[in-house]
């Protein structure tokens, strides 16, 4: 048997929580379904009562796509219809876009924050993972492709234009390829102005996501963008990995695309009222976070707790029962913070970060 | 830039037939295996339902538990192959995910896979990415393209680690015969081989012929990993819904896998495909019907025409011998295309050696069909 065995499987952080009885648990780290906005419903609907339920092109429907160049030109990031193509959610484009420019041996730098399953798909493709813990220093030198978030949806922090400039900089002057996962984009607490350089950024692969803020994660729809000269390539690679993405699902990214204003206002303000609400508690107790730039985590600092982050996780299951996931499993850079989802159901969310504060004071 | 990509960017001549295509709007297509039937009705209905009631959330990384029992269900009553839907089944994002998933699983660099030629591009995209190298094993019009198990077994060396089988075939519409389909079930045990069982268009058997799932044959069940789906059999290619069944352990060695390419297959689809599988099975035996009318059709239109085929008994294709038109298979397709506005791919889309094939498709109504076998006709006569 092949590869596959040798990939870690899943669940690193989900396993704090696999240890004790999850009934008794507040799992601070899964959010509570969404419903399908109504717009996007009735969109979808509309397209399977008219028999859109065939083959797309492989890169998916024209509007789409043209919508998302768009989008993404309007962020700093140009891009044209062409060189754009939909896939099955953003962790689809993310593989893609890895397999296609990887070589078995080759280096792939990346920035922390990383997911560990970015290092497991490096991995599965027989490159080599390098994380890198400071952008500022990033000379990429032995490196063949760099991935980068941002924002990032680990640690909800942005990347400033001036950390991203170098960056790029440093890769064309490199050689190196970049793949920019801007899948958080979309879930800013407050609208960003474009990327001040967007000649760099015409440059970059991007991979993006409409499971976020647009609510669509079981729909499985995502896309990426590409220079021209790397499309046939990545659009061959999709084609020969799942032939196109599912139609309904471009239809209802579409939908979610037209929409995106009143969706996103929606979700914006949903989450900066659990944001405040749960700093409050926080800081009542003297608990400080990361300020975030986009939801839906909070990092909250646990440094005062004298314990690292991975015991605290622990201690805070079993003598509090509540599920967080520890800050450094993305990272050096998030050592002493835990990390929550802010999509987790309300009260529960409520509950849990109080029995946190209660937890921390006690010491 | 990866290298092993390569092999699927070499394909891309029928994606350039098919712009070429899409920018005549009077153009015929018999190109891409796309069924022009529309998703039946109740397959959609239950879809829609879905959406209403709000079952469009995330699913688990190895497909609904609603679906892996309903493909349990199929697996046993269609196929006669015993499966549990916990630990032997993965739902994937369409057959063609399922395909590209197992063989990254199981195949190690310098292995050899045994695929019967003309052959569907994607196994030789998959096999090359996972380092693989594939092993061609000839079929032919004389023998309807059935594959030889004695061709087969010469093929086997230390390096071979799985047989490919697909039947019926795309692109030649040949089946393995049950007798070939046992031999080669017999080599696999003596040689200690997997199969990997490509059986996305086991509902489409015509002539009377059967359909024979390798791994509901004795000593097979723990050697055979078969791949299917739904886009073939219910007209749900835009659903992309397929899945793999295979022994507990590889299964859970894709799924790890599965996790990290794109998560978990659609959540509407998954609720079509429950839909598709205890719904009514009508809608397949009128397909097929169809599909056999169409085929007969053009059999006739192109035996008419001075092309040979074999006996095509499954799946909705012709693979026609063109020699007899003086013109290769290239030439032909943008002869075609340009000439009498008839997308066909050329055979070399599937295998080097097939400049003298091209692959029709049934996938157009009858009179369409006409229309594209008279325009043909001119053009050849001309």
């Amino acid at each position: 048997m092949g590869r596959a065995l040798a990939v870690r499987v899943l669940g690193h952080g989900a396993a704090i929580g696999a240890q004790a009885d999850t009934a008794e648990l507040l799992d601070l780290t899964r959010p509570e379904p969404q419903e399908t906005a109504a717009p996007i419903r009735k969109a979808a609907k509309a397209a399977l009562e008219r028999g859109e339920t065939h083959y797309t092109a492989r890169t998916g429907i024209l509007p789409l796509r043209q919508a998302i160049a768009g989008m993404s030109t309007v962020d700093g990031f140009p891009a044209t219809a062409e060189g754009v193509a939909i896939t099955n959610g953003g962790a689809e484009a993310l593989y893609i876009a890895l397999q296609a420019t990887l070589q078995p041996g080759d280096r792939a730098l990346l920035l922390e924050p990383v997911a560990p399953r970015v290092i497991d798909v490096v991995r599965f493709i027989g490159a080599q993972p390098v994380v890198l813990t400071d952008i500022e220093d990033a000379r990429l030198e032995g490196g063949d492709v760099v991935v980068v978030s941002a924002p990032s949806s680990l640690s909800s922090v942005a990347m400033p234009d001036h950390g991203l400039t170098v960056l790029l900089e440093a890769a064309r002057k490199q050689d190196v390829t970049v793949i920019v996962d801007r899948s958080a984009a979309p879930d800013r607490y407050q609208p960003a102005p474009p990327f001040a350089r967007p000649d760099l950024a015409a440059e970059v692969i991007t991979v993006g996501s409409f499971s976020g803020g647009y609510g669509l994660a079981g729909w499985r729809v995502g896309y990426f963008t590409s220079p021209p000269d790397g499309m046939e390539r990545l659009a061959g690679l999709k084609e020969s990995m799942s032939i196109c993405t599912t139609t309904v699902a471009q239809f209802a990214a579409q939908a979610a695309l037209e929409h995106a204003g009143e969706l996103l206002a929606l979700e914006r303000d949903r989450f900066t009222r659990r944001r405040d609400m749960l700093i409050q508690i926080l800081a009542a107790s003297g608990i400080p976070v990361i300020q975030p730039d986009v939801y839906p985590a909070l990092l909250i600092d646990i440094r005062q707790s004298g314990m690292d982050d991975h015991r605290f996780a622990q201690r805070l299951a079993s003598e509090a029962g509540v599920v967080v996931e520890p800050g450094s499993i993305f990272g050096e850079s998030l050592a002493g913070h835990v990390r929550i989802n802010l999509g987790v159901e309300e009260t529960m969310l409520i509950e849990g970060v109080t029995r946190l504060a209660s937890f921390v004071e006690a010491g | 830039m990866n290298e092993r990509t390569d092999t699927v960017v070499d394909e891309v001549n029928i994606f350039a037939l098919q712009e070429l295509a899409a920018r005549s709007p009077d153009a015929i297509s018999l190109g891409l295996g796309d069924p022009d039937l529309p998703t039946p009705a109740h397959i959609v209905d239950a879809a829609i339902a879905a959406i209403d009631e709000g079952r469009t959330g995330p699913a688990p990384t190895r497909g609904l538990p609603e679906l892996r029992h309903a493909l349990a269900r199929k697996l046993l009553r269609v196929n006669g192959i015993k499966a549990d839907p916990e630990r032997e089944i993965l739902v994937t994002t369409g057959s063609q995910e399922a395909l590209f998933l197992l063989v990254q699983a199981l195949i190690e660099p310098g292995d050899e896979v045994i695929v019967p030629d003309p052959r569907y591009p994607s196994y030789d995209a998959a096999i090359h990415l996972a380092g693989g190298r594939i092993v061609l094993t000839p079929t032919d019009e004389r023998h309807d393209f059935d594959l030889d198990p004695v061709e087969v077994e010469a093929r086997i060396t230390d390096r071979t680690k799985a047989i490919l089988l697909i039947t019926p075939s795309n692109p030649t519409a040949g089946i393995i015969s049950p007798a070939n389909l046992q031999r080669l079930a017999e080599i696999a045990i003596e040689r200690d081989l997997i199969v990997i069982a490509d059986e996305i268009y086991e509902n489409f058997v015509y002539d009377g012929a059967e359909h024979v799932s390798i791994a509901s044959l004795p000593g097979m069940r723990e050697r055979t990993i078969t791949l299917g789906g739904l886009s073939k059999a219910y007209a749900m290619t835009g659903w992309r819904v397929g899945y793999i069944t295979a022994p507990a352990e590889f299964i859970h060695a894709v799924a790890g896998l599965k996790a990290l390419v794109n998560i978990h297959a659609p959540t509407v689809s998954q609720w079509a495909a429950v839909a598709a599988l205890d719904g009514p099975q009508e809608c397949i035996a009128e397909m097929r019907e169809i599909y056999d009318r169409r085929r007969k059709l053009v059999m006739d239109a192109l035996t008419g025409m001075g092309l040979t085929f074999g006996q095509p008994k499954g799946a909705f294709y012709i693979w026609a011998n063109i020699s007899s038109t003086g013109i290769d298979a290239t030439t032909l397709s943008y002869l075609l295309l340009r000439d009498a506005g008839v997308l066909v791919f050329p055979g070399t889309a599937f295998g080097e050696k097939w400049g003298n094939y091209m692959r029709f498709t049934l996938l157009q109504p009858e009179p369409i069909l006409e229309e594209a076998m008279e325009r043909m006709r001119r053009v050849l006569r001309g």
